[in-house]
């Protein structure tokens, strides 16, 4: 009963934030200095072309009027078309979120998969020549850049060895590599989170308590420290999985993945963006687009 | 008492109320509050020890830190030397707090461990202007050291090369440093062995005798408090529920608490005791 | 109990004798086969030493399941039977809930439940009421005097009060920096005490008879471990150390005329004892 509250609590706040959000988003669109109907009509469109195209798309209404029926569209979830395609917003992402989604939580799983024993070995042989190995390899791996390792392993494992496809989503082994790229910096955190957590439960007074109990070793970790060691770990799954589901832009570009990276850029118009106009927003965030469009230059390389 | 003399008090406390708003987690909004310290009214006299006393969650702490002006009191006046300063904005409290010192329990939380000796004692004379030159920092900072039992050599050391009770000392020298005519002591002694305590409380009976000072002293230990106060006041759940002179106090016990109280201090050799 | 953290302490010497068996020579494997069915402890701070994300009962029924195997109905029932045994009010109800939501002293009452639940023959109670408030304390120390009674279990109570360890105590062994520096009954060393740490810790409790009088505190403060002075490491705040007491260390011994089992490592005890 005092759960089912506290959630109900947490979500009227979700709401409040998803509100802040669009409003952010709606001014910051509006502060900058480019202009939809330019963008669209190109440079050659004359004035009244122009003043046409901003009267359909609603820009010519005063910022309250175009706020309160943004505002109102997103409400039911029309959040307007791409001014690049000409098709719902809701629609591309539609297309391609699953597969993003897909590629984030399997690499989130594969992350906890691996990051877990690791921390736990870790953490049981403090200072021992696994625990050395773990951190000073999680440290290596969380400081390469996502996308070298990925070129790297389709070095390897597409090129050379011809073990995985190397681009496209065709079938389930076309989603390894990506996975494994998006896991790698998350598996480093974890193992580190892991690792620290448990040392840090192990001196506590209930570890000693289970202990005095003539518990096995065994039932001291399992269930007593685990238990605790996993709060900090859960915190930080469920924040960085928004960081993987943005961070796999980059990764989707390297192994062509038909993710929404595919949404926020084409390769033909590299610095394009769907913005929202009034009463539409498909909300990417400008960082990833523009990290994709200064990486975008390496894959093409590769692919040819 | 002081009333008959005609001199108000050093400090006096009436009808004190304190209370701390439960805020609801979405909008922050007051919901409710808790009543740490309701209905409390004392005067302490100058050069005089009172007593605070109580279990934890009884509010002496609070009422401490609503002295010195680190909470707002819901209701209730606050005077010291006959001024109401319960009202009083930060910066007018500052000028209040020369004449009134703190010493906390935990000495070492409460002294910035990247300050020298020296530097922790000169740091209130850097706040307050004008009580020493800053020429003379360095030499009276050594006396007050000194005057606490502290080896003045040591005043370049930092507070983690000392122990507890050098510590305290510390804390005792920096409290001395602006000449206040009160000190409130919130559980000064609590963190330190028996064998130091009572270094540290004779201490504080020679500074009350040369200096003049009145305590304001919150213990939760009664011997400790019936050794060193001239009055005590019994807390129970922010509610004064008893307060007399300590001897007449400690041997009549009025209230059911204060006796329960008593009774369940533990006696270094109980065989002595006639009641046990 | 084979509790030391590993890599940071080990027995670097001595025997520990437990019914004919020397646990400081056996693996801590088999020692910890004893804890909880023969030797039981239970610590400072109740908080801290439950583990806060599984209820009470889950904790409580934890020796009976993972040690004797019992089923969960049944270890559960178990479990509910010691918390009531505790004192712990509306056990049926609050046997699923988490320690957060117990006061101090309940907590304490869980931890002596969890520590008593296998019937040890010997339970050590390491500051078992520091972190509590007197009346719970007396509260806590009457539980524990009467499981004894009840079970015959003898106990090893750790403390720093005096007053405590007198009430429940018959022998006591005084410490100084790491060694047993007097110990026999509690009386005989109370009242005779035949080390100057111990005639020094017993002044130093203030105390009716001496209210308004100055303490006589130990000088100086307790010895950094690291650094233990040559000789006796109590000569530097000694009042009757001479030359013998800088050199060689004492040894406990039983000098002629004291009751059997009043031992004391010091040079001078009978200088001590004819000064008391």
């Amino acid at each position: 009963m005092c759960v089912l509250g506290y959630v109900l609590r947490r979500l009227l706040l979700a709401v409040f934030v998803l509100w802040g959000v669009a409003t952010v988003v709606f001014i910051v669109v509006r502060m900058v200095p480019a202009d939809p109907a330019l963008l669209i009509a190109g440079e050659t469109a004359t004035p009244q072309q122009l003043a046409a195209l901003r009267h359909d798309m609603g820009l010519d209404q005063p910022l309250i009027l175009q706020y309160l029926q943004y505002l109102g569209k997103a409400v039911v979830g029309d959040f307007g078309n791409s001014y690049l395609q000409s098709v719902p917003a809701m629609f591309l992402i539609g297309q391609v979120l699953p597969n993003t989604a897909l590629l984030a939580v399997l690499a989130c799983a594969l992350a906890l998969v691996v990051s877990f024993p690791l921390g736990l070995i870790a953490a049981l042989r403090v200072n021992g020549l696994a625990d050395r190995a773990v951190t000073t390899s999680s440290l290596v791996v969380q400081a390469l850049p996502g996308f070298w390792v990925g070129v790297v392993l389709l070095l390897i494992f597409s090129r050379t060895l011809k073990w995985l496809p190397s681009a496209g989503l065709t079938n389930a082994q076309s989603l390894i590599l990506p996975a494994i790229v998006l896991a790698l910096p998350f598996i480093a955190i974890l193992t580190r989170l892991t690792r620290s957590g448990l040392l840090e439960v192990v001196g506590e007074g209930y570890i000693q308590t289970a202990r005095a109990k003539g518990l096995a070793e065994r039932t001291v970790i399992f269930p007593h420290a685990i238990r605790n060691a996993t709060i900090p770990i859960v915190t930080v799954v469920g924040l960085e999985f928004g960081t993987l589901l943005g961070g796999a832009v980059i990764t989707e570009t390297v192994f062509s993945f038909p993710g929404s990276d595919g949404c926020w850029s084409r390769p033909s118009r590299p610095a394009t963006t769907t913005s929202p106009r009034p009463a539409s927003s498909s909300s990417p965030s400008p960082s990833s687009s523009s990290t994709c469009s200064s990486t975008c230059s390496t894959p093409t390389s590769i692919r040819e | 008492m002081a009333d008959t003399a005609g001199d108000p008090p050093l400090l006096r406390v009436t009808h004190l109320k304190v209370a701390y708003p439960i805020r609801s987690s979405v909008l922050m909004r007051s919901i409710g509050e808790n009543l740490a310290v309701s209905d409390v009214s004392f005067d302490v006299r100058a050069g005089e020890t009172v007593g605070l006393v109580g279990e934890s969650g009884s509010g002496k702490s609070t009422i401490a830190r609503t002295v010195i002006g680190l909470v707002k009191p819901s209701d209730g006046d606050i005077e010291f030397e006959g001024r109401s300063i319960s009202g009083y904005s930060s910066r007018r409290m500052k000028g209040v707090r020369r004449d009134m010192q703190m010493v906390f329990q935990d000495p070492y939380a409460s002294l910035n461990p990247r300050l020298t000796v020296r530097d922790l004692i000169a740091e209130a004379w850097r706040v307050h202007r004008g009580i020493v030159p800053s020429n003379r920092w360095t030499a009276e900072a050594k006396e007050l050291m000194e005057r606490v039992g502290m080896n003045p050599d040591y005043a370049s050391r930092y507070p983690h090369q000392f122990s507890g009770g050098q510590r305290q000392r510390i804390g005792i020298a920096r409290a001395l440093a602006l000449r206040p005519k009160l000190i409130i002591c919130d559980e000064a002694v609590s963190a330190l062995d028996v064998s130091v305590q009572a270094q540290v409380l004779n201490l504080l009976d020679d500074l009350q005798t040369e200096f003049g000072l009145a305590y304001l002293f919150i213990s939760h230990d009664l011997s400790v408090i019936e050794h060193l106060c001239d009055r005590v006041l019994v807390l129970n759940k922010g509610v004064v529920v008893e307060q007399n002179g300590t001897r007449e106090l400690f041997e009549d016990p009025q209230d059911e608490y204060t006796k329960a109280l008593l009774a369940a201090v533990p006696v270094v050799r109980p065989w002595l005791d006639p009641a046990s | 109990m084979a509790l030391l953290p590993k890599p940071a302490g080990s027995i670097a010497g001595g025997r520990i004798i437990y019914r004919g068996r020397d646990l400081a020579h056996e693996p801590v494997k088999q020692v910890r086969e004893l804890c909880a069915t023969e030797i039981a402890m239970i610590f400072q701070d109740p908080l801290s030493s439950l583990n806060p994300v599984f209820s009470i009962g889950y904790q409580v029924a934890e020796p009976f399941r993972r040690r004797q195997g019992m089923g969960k109905k049944e270890a559960w029932a178990r479990a509910l039977d010691l918390l009531k045994h505790v004192g712990i009010p509306n056990a049926e109800k609050r046997i699923r809930d988490y320690p957060h939501q117990f006061s101090g002293g309940q907590r304490q009452r869980i931890m002596i439940a969890m520590a008593i639940a296998l019937g040890p023959r010997l339970l050590i109670a390491d500051e078992p009421t520091t972190a509590l408030d007197v009346t719970v304390q007396k509260q806590i120390m009457n539980l524990l005097a009467d499981l004894q009674a009840e079970t015959g279990m003898a106990m090893i109570l750790i403390s720093h009060d005096l007053g405590v360890v007198a009430d429940v105590a018959e022998r006591t062994a005084i410490m100084y920096a790491g060694r047993i520096v007097e110990t026999g009954t509690i009386r005989e060393v109370y009242d005779h005490p035949a080390h100057p740490y111990t005639r020094g810790l017993l002044d130093s409790i203030p105390s009716t008879s001496d209210i308004g009088k100055r303490l006589t505190p130990i000088v100086g403060s307790p010895p950094n471990l690291l650094a233990l002075p040559a000789g006796c490491s109590f000569h530097p705040r000694c009042p009757f150390a001479t030359d013998i007491c800088r050199t060689v260390e004492p040894p406990l011994r039983q000098p002629v005329g004291w009751l059997p089992g009043h031992e004391a490592a010091c040079h001078r005890s009978e200088e001590v004892l004819a000064h008391g």
